[in-house]
């Protein structure tokens, strides 16, 4: 068979497969797969039995494309299925974690240690906020663990047993908050 | 049964392949506007993929699932090209997937670490 007639051949057995298996979206596979070939061919220069025979073997059969399912009818991909499940939790920016957690981080004032720990827990909980937001809110919060015992350590009151406490380590990294504030406040 | 170690391993990594090419596409796509023949030469490149054709109905299935959009651009060579570009949605999944992969990868790779110091330890 000549070059021109195993692409078609190829095509129409691709064609035939996915319209059995996906029939909305067979057009748009076969068009693909054709546009790739037209793509390599152009790029290869030559148009020879050999050169499509190679072609055709790195695409895979279409018996092979077909069955990876990567087009799954019944089943959205899994990237879509991710946004999905967590569409209720992300759709809005600030929900009830986001809040009390940045309640409990500004009681930090009010509710030394206690507050902005929880507040911490609260931030690395949360579905909503991305890595970078957590870190900033974090270090918000590590400032206000810290600003009491600061105080404290300061303070006259805390001068007879300043040797027995920890330094509070300040971290910018996301790791899961010490809790060496609370340990050393006893 | 040596045979059998490696088929195994063989399908695990058809297993994991099918799930990360995915997230692969969507960050190549992320990088810039993309035309689909490069996309499948960079995944074939790294051995991502096994037949290049399967990559066509799964841009087909991130098309419809709204995770990337297209639009047809004008070429030197030949009909109009069909480029491939993130939607919100796309960027949303690979934001996700991004941090969600370094957490796996990080995971895995102590394990297997702590599996290989051990295996030294016992002089293995």
């Amino acid at each position: 068979m000549d070059a021109e007639g195993l692409i078609r051949e190829y095509l129409d057995r691709l064609g035939t497969l996915a319209r059995e298996r996906t029939p909305e979206q067979a057009e748009e596979i076969v068009a693909g797969v054709r546009e790739h070939i037209e793509a390599a061919l152009a790029e290869a220069g030559r148009r020879d039995e050999a050169t499509v025979r190679t072609l055709l073997d790195g695409l895979g059969s279409p018996e092979a494309i077909i069955a990876a399912g990567m087009f799954e009818d019944d089943q959205p991909s899994t990237a879509a299925t991710a946004i999905r499940a967590g569409t209720d939790a992300r759709g809005a920016y600030v929900g009830g974690t986001e809040i009390v957690a940045l309640l409990l981080i500004a009681s930090g004032l009010l509710l030394p240690f206690v507050g902005p720990l929880f507040g911490l827990v609260l931030i690395w909980v949360s579905q909503r906020w991305t890595i970078p937001v957590k870190i900033g809110a974090s270090l918000v919060a590590l400032v206000l663990l810290a600003l009491p015992l600061g105080v404290l350590l300061s303070g006259p009151l805390s001068t007879s047993n300043l040797s027995t406490r920890t330094p509070v380590v300040m971290s910018e990294a996301p790791v899961a908050p010490s809790p060496i504030p609370i340990a050393s406040s006893h | 049964m040596r045979d059998m170690v490696a088929a195994d391993a063989s399908r695990v990594m058809t297993e994991l392949r099918r799930g990360v090419v995915e997230h692969c596409v969507l960050a190549l796509i992320g990088e810039g506007e993309s035309y689909a023949f490069d996309i499948v030469k960079v995944l074939a490149a790294r051995h991502l993929v096994t037949s290049e054709g399967t990559i066509y109905p799964l841009l087909a299935r991130l098309r419809r699932d709204g995770l990337v959009a297209t639009n047809w651009r004008e070429s030197n060579s030949g009909p109009p090209r069909r480029y491939y570009r993130l939607t919100d949605d796309g960027r949303r999944a690979l934001d996700v997937f991004v941090a969600e992969w370094s957490a796996f990868r990080t995971a895995v790779d102590a394990l297997l670490n702590a599996r290989v110091a051990a295996e030294v330890r016992d002089g293995r």
